[in-house]
């Protein structure tokens, strides 16, 4: 099993410095707003995807300080790894594991996975189609990098399809070399979100039924115009069109999911708390397909306050299961998942956040 | 901003930090540097810049960098004027000339097609290629190209231009680099390298 043993900060966002040794199970970190549990939980975060979930990486040195630095000391089955990364102004952020500097990022995010559920989750919903595609994506790069590598060429090609459409030629030589090009990209990308939410669909569906224990049917469709033409035929059906717009108009740059309860979407019809089941379903999926490549770190970032019933006794029971690994949470009330947790014989180790930080 | 002890010294530091990859740091260097050489020296320097931009020309024919209205290697008799080679601009030139095994003549693009960065096909010296092919003297036109999605887009759109001509259209062989160990070759170039194996008798070094 994958934990983080041992957390170090020097200079990130509100920390001047913190040293913390982690249980390898359940870690609950309380203290009131706005003394940094959040932004420790980002400090993990780092370590996993090289990257915030919150903010930009200037953001996140601490105001005064040049430089920024995480560093995190990994165990996953006896051998021991250490990540440090390291933020400075204006320049490249740094990572490197076991001192070695990683020339591409890209390369470390997926060695040690995580899932967050967070407020932000709701976003989910509410937001632009990108945010959701931005979900399958970082998903499915995570496990299969041929995936990412047609997703970038896709996303070039797509971008000089598009200068070319802005400047009105005709250079159909042009056109027709960047389509053979979406059109493989395309049609692999799109075969791989198919098969993924093959997987997916039944994992998101038994989560959000021991979530909600209702008879409300949730569903979660994977949209896109690619089910109806393949990527060649929109192509050609829409050049016309997109002379006219200067865009692409078809691909897979338009997928979409869709969640519905009882065939009602949620984005307009849900209410707060079928939203809040619906991201929390998904998360815990993200979190069962990842497992079984590698299970993940999961982070609980202020939630506890807003679990009902239903979805606490899921989660407890996910927790007795031994369904997770290391679990982080952060709580504003000093005892309120210590009782939970007691409650279910679970041992935990807390942390007061202004305890941590004197 | 920093104050120079004279006019004249700051314009020439100005004009150094013109250079591409020059800072006002570095330009303040050469600056320095100049003004510890002799007249004659400095005198000398800026000559031959001024000759170069007054007197090299684009060769008409090829559009490689020349001091005549056709190029040293296009008025080669030599060469075989049944061969042309397709780079994207004078580096590659010399760079093809340095290995000593190329014998026809040139075409320099002065870029590859990038709708991004504004460059289309009329951005290029493409319409010349063209009527180079239209007039019947050229049997194999060689693409040397950068192997980046950008080449591959030039070399697309000059195939389906110079094809319908009754050229016959190259490129330059990818694969594993010469004197490279199979275990770091990257997998896109080793898959390519498996797929367009060669014969062995035509691999052995002539």
């Amino acid at each position: 099993m994958l934990y983080l043993a041992h957390l170090s900060l020097l200079h990130f966002k509100n920390y001047d410095h913190l040293q913390i040794n982690l249980h390898s199970g359940v870690n609950v970190f309380t203290g009131p707003n706005g003394l940094g549990k959040t932004n420790l939980m980002d400090a993990i975060h780092y370590l996993c995807m090289c990257k915030s979930f919150l903010s930009t990486d200037s953001a996140n040195i601490k105001r005064g300080a040049p430089a920024a630095m995480i560093q995190g000391n990994f165990l996953q089955d006896e051998t021991a790894f250490e990540v440090l990364c390291t933020l400075r102004k204006d320049q490249k952020k740094v990572v490197k594991l076991n001192s070695e500097e990683y020339t591409k990022l890209a390369d470390h995010v997926g060695r040690f996975p995580i899932v967050i559920i967070a407020p932000q989750d709701q976003m989910l919903i509410y937001e632009g189609s990108d945010v959701r595609r931005r979900f399958i994506d970082s998903l499915l790069s995570q496990t299969d990098r041929v995936y990412l590598e047609k997703l970038m060429l896709y996303n070039r090609i797509l971008q000089q399809r598009n200068a070319l459409l802005k400047t009105g030629q005709t250079a159909y030589e042009l056109y027709e070399f960047y389509d053979k090009q979406l059109v493989d990209a395309g049609q692999h990308i799109y075969d791989k979100r198919k098969s993924f939410f093959l997987m997916f669909k039944p994992l998101f569906l038994q989560h959000f039924l021991s979530i909600t224990q209702t008879v409300e049917s949730a569903d979660i469709q994977y949209q896109t115009q690619l089910d109806s033409n393949d990527m060649k035929t929109l192509l050609a059906q829409n050049f016309e069109r997109d002379l006219r717009s200067a865009f692409t108009n078809a691909g897979i740059h338009k997928d979409d999911i869709l969640f519905t309860i009882n065939e009602f979407p949620v984005k307009r019809f849900a209410s707060q708390g079928q939203q809040k089941s619906i991201t929390i379903a998904l998360k815990l999926a993200q979190f069962t397909y990842i497992s079984s490549h590698n299970k993940p770190l999961l982070i609980l970032d202020d939630i506890y306050d807003k679990l009902d019933e239903h979805r606490l006794t899921h989660l407890m029971q996910l927790m007795q299961n031994n369904s997770f690994g290391q679990v982080f949470i952060t709580d504003t009330h000093p005892n309120r998942v210590a009782n939970i947790f007691n409650k279910y014989n679970t041992p935990i180790q807390s942390f007061a956040i202004d305890k941590l930080k004197s | 901003m920093i104050t120079y002890p004279s006019k004249i010294f700051e314009d020439a530091v100005n004009e150094f930090a013109r250079l591409p990859g020059i800072g006002r740091k570095s330009a303040l260097r050469m600056v320095l540097f100049m003004l510890k050489q002799d007249v004659s020296t400095v005198q000398h320097f800026s000559e031959t810049i001024q000759r170069l931009r007054a007197e090299i020309k684009y060769c008409n024919h090829c559009h490689n960098i020349s001091e005549t209205e056709i190029c040293s290697i296009c008025a080669d008799n030599k060469r075989d004027k049944n061969l042309l080679c397709i780079v994207e601009n004078v580096r590659d030139v010399i760079a093809i000339e340095n290995t000593q095994q190329y014998r026809g003549l040139y075409h320099v693009l002065g870029g590859i097609i990038s709708p991004l960065d504004g460059i289309g096909p009329a951005q290029l010296n493409i319409q010349s290629l063209i009527d180079k092919a239209t007039s019947g003297q050229i049997k194999e036109v060689v693409m040397a190209l950068a192997t980046t999605m950008e080449g591959d887009t030039t070399v697309f759109y000059l195939y389906k231009k110079l094809h319908p001509l009754g050229v016959s259209i190259t490129t330059i062989a990818r694969g594993v680099s010469v004197g490279g160990e199979i275990e770091y070759a990257d997998e896109i170039t080793l898959g390519r390298s498996i797929l367009n194996r060669v014969a062995y008798e035509n691999s052995i070094t002539k």
